[in-house]
């Protein structure tokens, strides 16, 4: 299961998603919006996707994992865009192995290579303004 | 030829337009489509040197020469921030 979607994330969907007979290890990262960045109170988080791509790099992700680590049964990936409150999850990663240390592995290395290379953005929103995420420095005044 | 650009993020924003088209002659790469884009809008000059390029749902070069009919897409860098080696993983 790959979706770039602007629903709420389930974990529980994703993990049911991998559960197969032949896996004893599921392990389950979420994001999720956190309160507050470089000392400044975060009130919410804007994402932004370009959708076709970023699901398909989330796919090409899950091919390297099936690659890279035979042990692995299934990979779910989601990432959730538009407006997310403190504590929503923004992104689901599920993997399911045959043992886990291989689901372990999986599993950090699929969120560190989504954050890499799946296109979507995130803007965040502060009492006082917004800030796109990245390029600091370049940043045109929050508004 | 006419290519459409689509534009993501601070790019979108900056110009108020998510989608936009640039005539360029045929045979141009991404780079000349670029150039029409940012003499267009200028506001999006100064993003060149940090800017990410796809045609279709891959990640191009500035040099890829363009096809009839394809489209690019213009975007900063993914929020996951850093541009550190994929293989330290």
């Amino acid at each position: 299961m790959i979706r770039v979607t602007t629903e709420a994330l389930s974990a529980d969907a994703l993990a049911d998603a991998v559960t197969v007979p032949e896996a004893g290890g599921v392990v389950v990262f979420l994001g999720v919006v956190r309160n507050n960045n470089a000392g400044r109170r975060v009130v919410a988080l804007e994402y932004e996707a370009h959708v076709p791509m970023a699901e398909a790099k989330m796919k090409e992700i899950g091919e390297a994992v099936y690659r890279r680590w035979p042990d692995v049964k299934q990979v779910a990936m989601a990432h959730r865009i538009g407006r997310l409150g403190i504590g929503e999850a923004s992104v689901v990663i599920a993997v399911s192995a045959a043992h886990r240390q291989q689901a372990f592995e999986a599993c950090h290395f699929a969120i560190d290579r989504l954050k890499e290379t799946v296109p979507i953005w995130k803007r965040e929103i502060f009492e006082d303004g917004a800030v796109w995420v990245g390029l600091q420095g370049e940043s045109p005044p929050a508004r | 030829m006419k290519v459409a650009v689509s534009l993501f993020a601070r790019y979108r924003e900056a110009t108020g337009r998510d989608r936009v088209e640039v005539d360029v002659p045929e045979g141009s790469t991404v780079e000349d489509v670029w150039r029409a884009l940012s003499a267009a809008h200028p506001v999006l000059a100064r993003y060149r040197p940090h800017t990410l390029f796809a045609v279709g749902n891959d990640y191009v070069d500035a040099e890829r020469a363009l096809e009839p009919g394809e489209e690019v897409a213009c975007f900063p860098p993914v929020s996951g921030g850093g541009r550190h080696d994929p293989r330290h993983d």
